[in-house]
């Protein structure tokens, strides 16, 4: 497993080191800024406001991000001709795409997680209720999200460029997370269940609403389809890799 | 003596065309050989298939008596290519510290080892600088250090003179010369001639995916000697391609 957390580890530097992720963490921070210094008289619980905009800005950039990292890694080391370096040592092909796959992951959540933090404390500061338990289910479920939509944009990199991987995976998220259940039933239902419902993962309105944490038992379900949606997505690429000439 | 490497019949084709049409050649254990032949002529697809990077072909081919889709014939490959960025947000350091790990190589053997090597290649001044700051001289020198992480017993060299000044020819050619001194094999392709004639044990000369001719550089000039190796092969690839 060595050389599949090397390739994590080099994913997760190149988000550190590149300046997208700062500015998405001052963007973040300026506009939470600025919204939590609105007053408007007469409007209760404008906090829940606050909160909306906030995970909004939070899922759509560790989104963003997650999606471009992860869409970039193999055509990169191909036009740089460090694929050929690379995989000419000994690495299987099929752990080369788990570490792509780990590595853009886990620097997907790490820029989550830090402006996941930054929110929850400008939503505390103006006295947003920020029940653990939901505040926890929130992130939790949001990572699953994002382990979906990373295998997704990591698989689909072996087949299209950088440019056409960042729009199908992006607008195949958006689809199905806001018309995901409007296709049951109808003529695309081989859709409905064939595509990741990115929408399953999304506890934003329970958590703004404190409407309380779903059961254990749903989150594990919810964590068993993810994981094999990511073995679909990661098993696609692999075949591809397979069979491709560096 | 035992061959490091051993080609037998190898086709390898892209659509229609063979970019390698029946290639067989071996390569003694502990030599410097020259892959010569014009652009075009399959060296580059010779070397991919040696190091396991073109899944389909026919014919035999082994390195160190595995196959090259065995990963421990890797294991014992070191490759420098003709062109490589290396990852540009990384140090020297960090490059060699990242290639070592794909390896397995133990920490504390690793940090010794990229020390060596990155005194070796003249970078050990520049060895915390970002690689994007780097000449195509200092990437190059990199890249020598990269192929020699893991202390191959094979080293494949595809152009590995291409962007180097004369004075970093000269110490590239003693440091082949040294790595054959200590029993490494190494798989020298290039179309620069008079680099290859300085540093080269044996060669072959590849022309249209076949091979024209291969052996010691005494067998192959045989009567041929007053000539140079530049007018004796380009002499022999247009016999080849009449």
């Amino acid at each position: 497993m060595k050389p599949v957390w090397a390739l994590s580890k080099l994913v997760i530097k190149e988000i550190f080191r590149k300046k997208d992720f700062y500015v998405a963490l001052i963007l973040i921070g300026v506009i939470l800024f600025y919204a939590a210094q609105l007053q408007f008289y007469n409007v209760k619980n404008i906090v829940r406001y606050l909160m909306e905009i906030g995970l909004w800005l939070v899922f759509s950039f560790s989104v963003i991000l997650t999606v471009t990292l992860a869409a970039r890694q193999f055509p990169s080391e191909i036009q740089n001709r460090t694929a050929a370096v690379l995989l000419s040592k000994p690495i299987r092909r099929g752990r080369f795409v788990i570490g792509k796959f780990l590595g853009s992951f886990l620097a997907g959540a790490s820029a989550f997680l830090i402006f996941y933090v930054l929110f929850l404390a400008v939503a505390s500061a103006k006295g947003g209720g920020l029940a653990s338990g939901t505040a926890v289910q929130t992130a939790y479920l949001f990572l699953l999200n994002l382990m979906v939509v990373a295998a997704m944009a990591s698989g689909f990199s072996y087949y299209l460029t950088v440019s056409a991987n960042v729009s199908v995976t992006l607008i195949l998220y958006l689809l199905m997370g806001a018309y995901g259940q409007t296709l049951k039933g109808r003529a695309w239902a081989a859709l409905y269940y064939c595509l990741p419902h990115f929408e399953f993962f999304d506890l934003r309105q329970r958590f703004i609403h404190e409407w309380g944490p779903i059961s254990a038992g749903l989150v594990f379900f919810l964590t068993c389809y993810a994981a094999v949606y990511t073995a679909i997505f990661l098993l696609l690429g692999a075949l591809k890799l397979q069979r491709h000439s560096l | 003596m035992e061959n490091a490497i051993e080609i037998k019949n190898l086709v390898v084709a892209y659509g229609p065309k063979r970019a390698l049409d029946g290639l067989s050649l071996s390569v003694e254990k502990g030599k410097i050989f020259g892959f010569l032949g014009p652009n075009g002529a399959g060296k580059s697809t010779a070397i991919k298939t040696l190091l396991g990077l073109v899944p389909f072909y026919s014919g035999d081919v082994r390195v160190h008596g595995l196959s090259p889709a065995d990963p421990r014939a890797r294991a014992r490959i070191g490759f420098l290519p003709e062109e490589a960025t290396y990852y540009r947000f990384l140090t020297p350091l960090e490059t060699l510290k990242f290639y070592g790990e794909i390896f397995s190589i133990p920490k504390a053997e690793l940090k010794t080892r990229i020390e060596k090597l990155l005194t070796l290649v003249g970078l050990f001044d520049v060895r915390n600088k970002p690689i994007r700051t780097f000449s195509k001289g200092m990437a190059q020198k990199l890249s020598l250090a990269q192929a020699l992480v893991n202390d191959p017993q094979t080293l494949i060299l595809d152009e590995p003179a291409s962007g180097l000044d004369p004075l970093a020819r000269a110490d590239l050619r003693r440091i082949l010369h040294d790595l054959r001194n200590q029993g490494k094999t190494i798989f020298f392709s290039s179309h620069e001639l008079s680099e290859a004639e300085l540093v080269c044990d044996s060669i072959a000369i590849l022309e249209a995916g076949r091979l024209v001719l291969s052996g010691s550089l005494k067998e192959v000039l045989g009567d041929h000697r007053d000539k140079n190796l530049e007018r004796f092969f380009i002499e022999t690839v247009e016999a080849a391609r009449k």
